[in-house]
């Protein structure tokens, strides 16, 4: 049977019975340059407008999953999760067992049961901390960070039972009692004399006017260690004098008021002086006169 | 909650292609709120001639309303005209089938749906179906539902034209990125404007005179019962005064301006006019008298053609409110003198008062104006429909957001 070719008849399209059957879908070839024109401005509108949907469709459901589940991941935590890890650091020399014995975390507790305020607390009531910062890390670490005081010299008390008491003063005059000073450095450090302590609700009443000494300590330590080593004693006790007292020069005295580098400077060159001229054990030394020194063998 | 909507009322004439835009309240409050025009290319006697030239000059015209009005169009209403549209009556009856002998709304539906049921032949597509008033038992009726009798018949006047010519108008639209949402006959779109409901309700014959073609609507009990166009117009007139004083076609056009009268006012034929007014080389006097009977000849030979085209439907005595004019050649003077003397009932020149305000008002937006009133019909009824299909919740609901 041969194959059917189309006649003109079949070709024809179907016979519009109202207007409304014709088609009115564009042919691009019929539009004018101002119909292009505006075809392409609607096109870049819509292609606009799918793609800001399209970006806070993506935003949401990024999104969403997480707001739904942080709720529901932080009860999880507090229910099933007891602190595994408690990290502690320290600044100074307070060892991290003392630590924990202080935070006195109770065994198998809840990262989100345990009260860290009151464990903060609990670390600050020991004298050699000056701050401290706990926090929770999710899902079972608790983290301590410490910053500790550190001493510029040490005071020698007893107590009325005769105990001998290790204290230790800041660079800020705060007094503080501590069992867990780093010996080495609790060994360098100077007794501090010429001041009264008096006793407060939780340890010393701060020392005042010690702000010069820290400051002349430091100078010591660093332009002239030598001379540092050999001060055993330091003293507040004239209010506008530091007394140094030790093993080069049983005294010395120094202008509170006066440049330390430059009173230290000259009392290395007596130092050294009499030394080498062998001038004898120097009984005191007297720096607080402008032009004149003082100097007094024993 | 309700849309605005913003619609275009697009009139593709042979002399210029006007563009008016309404934005629709709430479905049932227009503003006209853009207006864009361009002089007609690629038309002749309102039919597409040239496809890409017509599209440019639309385009042009569409881009101007719309820049005016800052907005873009939702849907676009399109007047049809041209040679191309013709009408015929198509009548159906049914008897009915209630046992208590009232009429069923099926009954309505199938009547209808017979009448408008004839096949047109290939290549041609209905535009309108004017229905005239249902005949109960031969009574006539409004509406027959729940009224008693034995035959409903229904008559329709269905007017149809080229499918592929009114395709070429859609597609320049479609061209454009538009969705023609209707299509209107001119001659009934420009009634919108210039008629009122009580002229067309106690008889009106409006005639749209445009520069190619002339549209009629003739109204009786405030239905269209009949329309139709003519591919002749204006430019006609001005043809003729060309061949008959052998003159330039833009010179008979001139001279039509400025000494045409659709009546002969002028008896003495020793009166004379200039042709050109410049008493240049050419310029040469015209007999006015000359000038006037063409244009009257021409003039009332319109007229003629839409009387016979009305035929037996051309019923003096029920057309109180006499022959509307409309149209650019409307404005020719003793217009309305020439039509009375055709129609032997009163005319007059309208306008579009009852719906414009200032510019707007000028029959040359007529046809315009009334294709957004036709927008607005067909967006109330929408509305309406939407408004019955909602569920009583939904009518509860919107009932609660308007207090």
């Amino acid at each position: 049977m041969a194959a059917r070719t189309p006649t003109s008849s079949s070709r024809r399209k179907r016979k519009a019975n109202t207007w409304k059957d014709i088609d009115q879908s564009v042919k691009p070839k019929a539009m004018s340059s101002a119909s292009e024109r505006r075809v392409w401005m609607g096109r870049i509108k819509v292609t606009g407008a799918a793609l800001l949907f399209v970006c806070v469709l993506v935003a949401a459901l990024h999104f969403l999953p997480r707001l739904e589940g942080g709720p529901e991941v932080l009860t999880k935590a507090g229910e099933s999760m007891p602190i595994q890890v408690i990290d502690v650091e320290s600044d100074g020399s307070l060892e991290q067992d003392y630590i924990l014995r202080q935070l006195d975390v109770p065994e198998n507790a809840n990262l989100l049961s345990v009260d860290l305020d009151a464990m903060k607390a609990r670390i600050e009531l020991i004298g050699q901390v000056r701050s401290a910062v706990v926090s929770r890390h999710f899902p079972d670490a608790l983290e301590v960070r410490i910053k500790e005081r550190k001493p510029i010299v040490r005071i020698l008390a007893q107590r009325a039972n005769g105990e001998t008491l290790k204290l230790f003063v800041d660079e800020e005059g705060y007094v503080f009692e501590s069992e867990h000073m780093d010996p080495k450095v609790a060994r360098t450090l100077p007794f501090l004399d010429g001041v009264t302590l008096s006793k407060e609700e939780f340890g010393y009443s701060r020392i005042e006017g010690i702000r010069p000494l820290a400051e002349l300590l430091s100078e010591a330590q660093t332009v002239a260690p030598h001379i540092y080593n050999a001060w055993r004693i330091v003293s507040l006790e004239r209010h506008d004098r530091l007394i140094t007292k030790g093993r080069a020069a049983k005294e010395v005295v120094f202008d509170r008021y006066a440049d330390f580098r430059n009173q230290l400077g000259r009392l290395d060159y007596i130092l050294d002086d009499c030394r080498s001229k062998r001038r004898g054990e120097i009984a005191s030394v007297d720096l607080t006169l402008e032009d004149q020194v003082p100097v007094r063998f024993l | 909650m309700y849309k605005t909507k913003v619609i275009a009322g697009v009139d593709i004439g042979t002399s210029k292609v006007t563009v008016l835009l309404g934005e629709i309240h709430e479905g049932r409050k227009l503003n006209v709120i853009g207006l864009g025009q361009s002089s007609s290319k690629g038309l002749l006697k309102g039919e597409i001639v040239d496809y890409h030239l017509a599209s440019d000059c639309v385009h042009a015209a569409i881009l101007a309303a719309e820049s005016q009005a800052g907005v873009s169009i939702d849907g676009v209403y399109l007047a049809q005209t041209g040679g191309h549209i013709e009408g015929f009556p198509s009548e159906a009856s049914v008897n009915i089938t209630d046992p208590d002998g009232r009429v069923q709304s099926e009954d309505v539906e199938q009547a209808c749906s017979l009448a408008q049921g004839r096949e047109l032949p290939e290549n041609r597509t209905t535009i309108h179906h004017l229905r005239r008033p249902y005949r109960l038992d031969g009574r006539s009726v409004e509406s027959p539902v729940g009224m008693e009798g034995e035959r409903l018949e229904v008559g329709y006047w269905t007017m149809h034209g080229d499918s592929r010519k009114i395709g070429d108008a859609i597609h320049i639209i479609n061209g454009f990125n538009l969705h023609v949402d209707d299509i209107v006959l001119a001659g009934l779109a420009s009634s919108a404007a210039v008629a009122t409901t009580d002229q067309k309700k106690s008889g009106a014959l409006v005639i749209d005179i445009g520069r190619g073609t002339t549209d009629y609507a003739l109204f009786l009990d405030g239905r269209c019962i009949k329309a139709g166009c003519l591919p002749i117009g204006g430019d006609h007139i001005s043809n003729d005064l060309s061949i008959g004083l052998r003159m330039r076609l833009k010179q008979a056009e001139s001279l039509k301006l400025r000494y045409g009268s659709a009546i002969v006012e002028h008896k003495d034929k020793t009166e004379k006019v200039w042709l050109n007014n410049d008493f240049e080389i050419g310029d040469r006097p015209i007999p006015l008298w000359s000038i006037e009977k063409i244009i009257e000849l021409r003039v009332s030979e319109i007229f003629e053609v839409v009387r016979k085209k009305l035929g037996a439907q051309y019923l003096p005595e029920r057309i109180s409110s006499g022959v509307i004019l409309s149209g650019g050649t409307s404005n020719l003077a003793n217009i309305d003198q020439c039509a009375e003397n055709v129609f032997g009932i009163q005319a007059h020149v309208g306008n579009n008062a009852a719906m414009a305000s200032g510019e707007l008002k000028d029959s040359q937006y007529s046809t315009a104006l009334g294709l957004l009133h036709y927008g607005l019909q067909y967006q109330s009824e929408k509305s309406y429909a939407k408004h019955r299909q909602s569920s009583i919740f939904g009518r509860l609901k919107s009932l609660f957001q308007k207090v």
